[in-house]
Formats: C-alpha cells, structure tokens, sequence
C-alpha cells in the first residue's frame, strides 16, 4: 500500500454568523487507508458531519472551505470542478445518510433510482442496469428483489431503505464510502445488522470506510481505527482496541462512561455523563476546548491551545494530562453526574 | 388509483349538483323572472301568461327538479332572448373562451415556471429581483389597462397583430397574454417557494451526493416536487380564466362566454345564465378532479395510501 487512500491536512470549515464567524471544523488532519474502516465519532456539534460534506463538496452555500490537502489517491479535491465533483461522487466516493427515510426521492422507484444513479456514470443499457441493481439489492440481503425494484420508497421500511442506500452506494464500485450516522434513525435491532452488513461490504470489498457516528457504542464493533471529535477539533485519534482499552483523553472517557454495559451496568446504578453542551466558538481557541466540562481540568489546560501529542503506542491525544493514564479517577465522572 | 378517481368523481358529482341548485336560485331570487323577461311596460295579463308559460308559477324545488332532468336528457332549454336552443348558443361561444383560458394558461405557465426556477436557483440575486419584478408587473396593473397598452403597442405602433375578433389563432395571441400575464405573480412565487423548499431536501442533497447531473438535480428531483401545488393553484386559475375574462372579451371583441354572460344578465335571459353558470361550476370541479389526478401521478404517495 503506498499512501492513504484518502488524506485530509487542515480541514477547516467557517460560516458566517450574524456577529461573526463561527469555526465548527477548526483544523483537522486524519487518513483512511483503503480497507480500512475509520470511525469519527463526537456529539450534536462537533463538526463530524460538515467533515464529511466538505469531503463530498457538499457543504451548505454559506459554509467556506480551508484545507491544505483534501486528496483522494492524490488527485486533489481542493477547487474541482462542478463537472469534476459529479464524476468522483457516485463514483469514487459514495456516501450514505442518516435518515433513510426522506434520503430517497419518494416519487420514483427505487430500481430507477438505483438506474439513474448507474447511468449517469457508466454507458450501460436500462437492463443491464436493472441487472445490476437486482444483484446489489440481493448482496445487502433484501428478500425479492424484483419486487423492490418496482416499489416505491414509501413502502419499505426504515432498514430496507438503508439498506437500498448502501446498494446505491455499491452501484459504482467506489473506493470510499462515507456513512453519516447511518443507524441513527433505525430500530436497535435494525442497527446492528445494518453495521454488520456495512463492515461485512467493506472486508469483502476492500474499500476505505468512514464511519460517522455520536455512538461509541455504535462503532465499537465495527471501526479499525476511531477518531474523536469535540468542539471541530480531533481530541483523540488511534487503533481501537487502544482507545476503547484505555481511553487517554477526558472527553473520550467521558463518551465511553455514558455507555451501559450489558452485564456490568447495575439497575439504578447513574451513568456517567458529560454535563453542559459543546460551547460555540467564534474566535481561535485561546486554551483546551474542553475546559469546562472536564473533571480533570487544571491551570495548564487555561494556559494556551493544547497541541495533539503523540502516546507511547502510537495514538494523538489533545490534552495536557500525562499520556501514561496516570492521575486519573474515572469516578469521578459518576460524581460529576451526581452532582457531588 | 382507480378507487382514488372514483372517490374524486364523486365528489365532483356532488360539488356540481350543490352549485347547480345555488345556481337556480339565485336566479330566481334575485327578483321576478317573469317581469323581467316581459320588459318595464308589459301588461299584467302578458306577465301572467308568461308566468304559466315557463312554470315559474309552480314551486321553486319543482322548477329546479324539471330543469335538472331536461338538462340531463340533454335538453339545455331556449333563449327567449335569440330564439335559438341554449346548446347551441353554448357550442358558439364556449369554443373561443376555452381556446383564450387554455392559450392564457400555456403562457403563464411558460413563463412563471422558468422564472420561478431562475430565482430558486439564484435567491437574493439579480435574477431572482428581475424575475419577481417581471411577475409583480402582472399583478400591478389593472387588467384593461395592460391590454389597452399592449394593443397600442403590438397593434396600433408595430400593427404586427389584429386587436378584435377571433377569426384566426394570431387573434388569440394578445388577449391570452394580457389574461395569461395576470396569473404569472402566483404561480411564480409558488414555483419559487416550492424550488427552493426542493432544493433543500434529503433527496435532492442525495442525488448531488450520487453526482447526477445538473439538470436532473434540479428538475427531476427538484421541479417534480415543487410543482405538486402549482397544479391545484393552475387548476383554479384556469377556472378563473374561463369564467372571469368578461374584461379581457370585451376589450379584444371576442364573443366568448363571458361576453355572453353579460349580455344574457342584460336581457333577462335566465335559460342562458343558469346553463352558463353551470358550465362555470362544472368546470372549476371538473379542472380540481383533474388537478387531482394529476398530482396522483405526479407523487406516488397520493395514489398508493
């Protein structure tokens, strides 16, 4: 494998606002590798989803785009054309959304959606692409196929139009798919089997996944690499099994505290949480952006902007404690939730 | 869909028997029908036999009843007034304001639906100020008034098009678009409030995502959904056109049903009132029932429950 198949440096996102400029993306660097499976992962705010439209070329018309590199196997996507984006979206880069409820247009058929998506970007007849959306339906495991083709949106479920979603994601081969909070809007049980579908897709594919999730729960099982997004800044980024053993960053242990255990979790027992809300910044940060959330907060987290660091086994880690894990005390995440 | 039409026929059925009784009686309330057909200075005797004559001595639920049954036996009645068969003073006329309200339509519509788009594509912009001003004009100026200029300016200055009558379709040209233009304010901002409503949606953001091109962006899943409403709003426009373009006839001479209209309320002639008000009804009903169907066809979600 020689270089990433995705490269982001410095992605930066502005908007502006009635007295100012706010930063939801502040300067975020990161890399997928192809067959690689990274999850982004933060709350309502922190910028995950504007990083991925900015990737897509799809930010709102009010939004400005800085990065010093946005590059997909090189070709940068900095400044490309609108005829240049149509033919990498759909293409190279598919991306899936969150509420596959209104994802779709409810007023065709889900086989000539899935059509018109193929013919737009291959020379294939309305057969053969019929072909190859009844072979896309049947790989993400939908019963009759045939009979979906001819169905409209409105009458699939919340799963089989996710699912739908990822076979129109498939339709090009692309190297890279990009899935916002693609289990947000489904049923428990409907989650899991659409993220074992998705990683399933991705082993046997060997494309680069980006995982967009406010779900560390979420993306445990499924994500090879986790990146954590607080306040349009990466606090956290590394291997999984590193960050999900022994999380470095407050923020990071704070999201795995608010996740119950099956088995472990008491009945009764408070889940920990992060008090208050991710502040919106207009200015460039002047100390940690998680300051006033954090139990751990001490007089060098005021002192300036914290620099992400790198950890004995690799991983970055935005914060001013020692990156050994010492000097910590995850309980006190309980009685920050309790109030005491 | 075929139960979908049928629930909306019969409704349509309804809407069309209530309005025809509110028809009938307005006519016959408004005053007496014999007196009226007899003149100021007709004996009592004459208005007497001509109260027998016509049956309007008999109650009123009775007179409505026998008109409701000769009309559907497809017996219209007569004009006292031109001594000709209703229907046939209906097939004379009815030709040249369906061909001004169809023609008056297709031009507002060809040009509020692209003026529309071009400022939801642009908001805030030149484009979007010109296109509003365009469609503002419309609304501005009194009808006669844009017709009369459009006659000394087409007709009188340039002499490029004829000013009255219907003999040939160059007749029609002006009087379609001084109606036509009329219409353009509403249906452009509505095509412009539904574009841009579109254009924000899921969908549309997930057809840019799959890289489709640009005009199937924005007409295939953009216009397919904002011009659900300017369907219905059409409909009733050309309900308007057809029934409401007693100015506009007069103004370019042509003897359509409005003309006819105000010429049978001068005469008396109720046979002919009641049948044009009926025709009025049944057809704003008949524009909503297909108005309907088409936006059934239009989003599947209508027609598949």
């Amino acid at each position: 494998m020689t270089g990433p198949l995705l490269e982001v440096r410095g992605l930066k996102v502005e908007i502006a606002v009635p007295g100012g400029m706010t930063r939801p993306v502040r300067g975020v660097d990161f890399s997928v590798a192809a067959g690689e499976t990274l999850a982004i992962v933060g709350e309502s705010g922190c910028g995950k989803s504007l990083t991925s439209l900015a990737i897509m070329g799809l930010l709102p018309r009010a939004a400005r785009l800085a990065a010093e590199t946005i590059a997909l196997k090189g070709l940068s996507l900095i400044g490309l054309s609108e005829s240049g984006w149509r033919r990498l979206r759909g293409e190279r880069i598919a991306m899936i959304f969150q509420d596959p409820m209104t994802a779709l247009d409810p007023c065709y058929r889900i086989g000539d959606q899935m059509a018109e998506v193929l013919r737009q970007h291959r020379p294939v007849s309305a057969e053969a692409a019929r072909q190859r959306a009844l072979e896309l339906l049947t790989r993400v495991g939908i019963s009759s196929p045939e009979q979906r083709l001819t169905q409209f949106p409105h009458q699939l479920s919340g799963g089989l139009r996710q699912r739908v979603m990822i076979a129109m994601a498939l339709l090009c081969e692309p190297e890279l798919i990009i899935a916002d909070e693609p289990t947000t809007a489904l049923d428990v049980t409907i989650q899991a089997q659409i993220l074992h579908l998705l990683a399933e897709i991705q082993r046997d594919t060997g494309i680069g996944l980006i995982l967009i999730s406010h779900d560390l729960g979420v993306v445990a099982g499924v994500a090879h690499r986790i990146a954590v997004m607080y306040g349009g800044e990466i606090v956290e980024i590394g291997e999984r099994d590193a960050i999900l053993g022994r999380p470095l960053h407050p923020y990071t242990e704070g999201l795995m505290h608010s996740i119950p255990v099956p088995g472990e979790t008491r009945r009764g027992e408070t889940l920990g949480f992060i008090p208050g809300t991710v502040p919106r910044q207009t200015g460039e940060l002047t100390r940690c952006g998680f300051l006033e959330r954090c139990p751990y907060a001490t007089g060098r987290s005021a002192a300036g902007p914290v620099p992400l660091r790198e950890a004995a086994d690799g991983r970055l880690v935005r914060c001013v404690l020692p990156l050994d894990g010492s000097g910590r005390d995850p309980a006190a995440w309980t009685r920050q939730a309790e109030g005491v | 869909m075929l139960r979908f039409i049928v629930q909306r026929l019969l409704v349509t059925a309804l809407v069309i028997a209530v309005t025809s009784m509110v028809a009938f009686s307005l006519v016959h309330l408004t005053g007496d029908p014999a007196a009226a057909m007899a003149g100021e200075n007709a004996a009592p005797e004459d208005v007497e036999a001509i109260r027998r004559t016509y049956g309007f001595d008999r109650p009123i639920w009775e007179q409505y009843l026998t008109w409701v049954g000769r009309f559907l036996a497809g017996d219209f009645g007569r004009s006292h007034y031109l001594k000709l068969g209703v229907g046939e003073v209906l097939a004379e006329h009815m030709p040249v304001t369906a061909t001004l309200g169809v023609l008056a339509l297709a031009f507002a519509l060809g040009l509020s639906i692209p003026l529309g788009v071009a400022a939801a594509l642009r908001p805030n912009t030149i484009v979007d100020r010109v296109a509003l001003w365009i469609a503002v004009a419309g609304q501005a100026l009194p009808s006669f008034l844009f017709a009369l200029g459009l006659i000394y300016v087409f007709g009188v200055l340039l002499r490029w098009l004829p000013v009255s009558g219907d003999a040939t379709w160059q007749h029609f040209i002006l009087p379609s678009v001084a109606l036509g233009y009329y219409a353009t304010p509403a249906i452009m901002r509505l095509t412009r409030s539904g574009m841009m409503e579109a254009l924000q949606s899921d969908h549309v953001r997930t057809a840019r995502a799959f890289g489709l091109s640009r005009w199937r962006v924005v007409v295939r899943h953009g216009l397919r959904h904002a011009i659900i409403p300017v369907v219905s709003l059409a409909a009733v426009q050309l309900g308007f056109m057809l029934g409401g373009s007693i100015v506009i006839e007069t103004v370019f001479s042509l003897k359509g049903l409005g003309y006819l209209a105000w010429q049978s309320i001068q005469r008396a002639d109720i046979e002919v009132i009641q049948a044009i008000l009926l025709v009025i009804a049944a057809t704003y009903a008949v524009l909503t029932l297909l108005a309907d169907i088409l936006n059934a066809a239009l989003d599947p979600r209508i027609r598949i429950g």
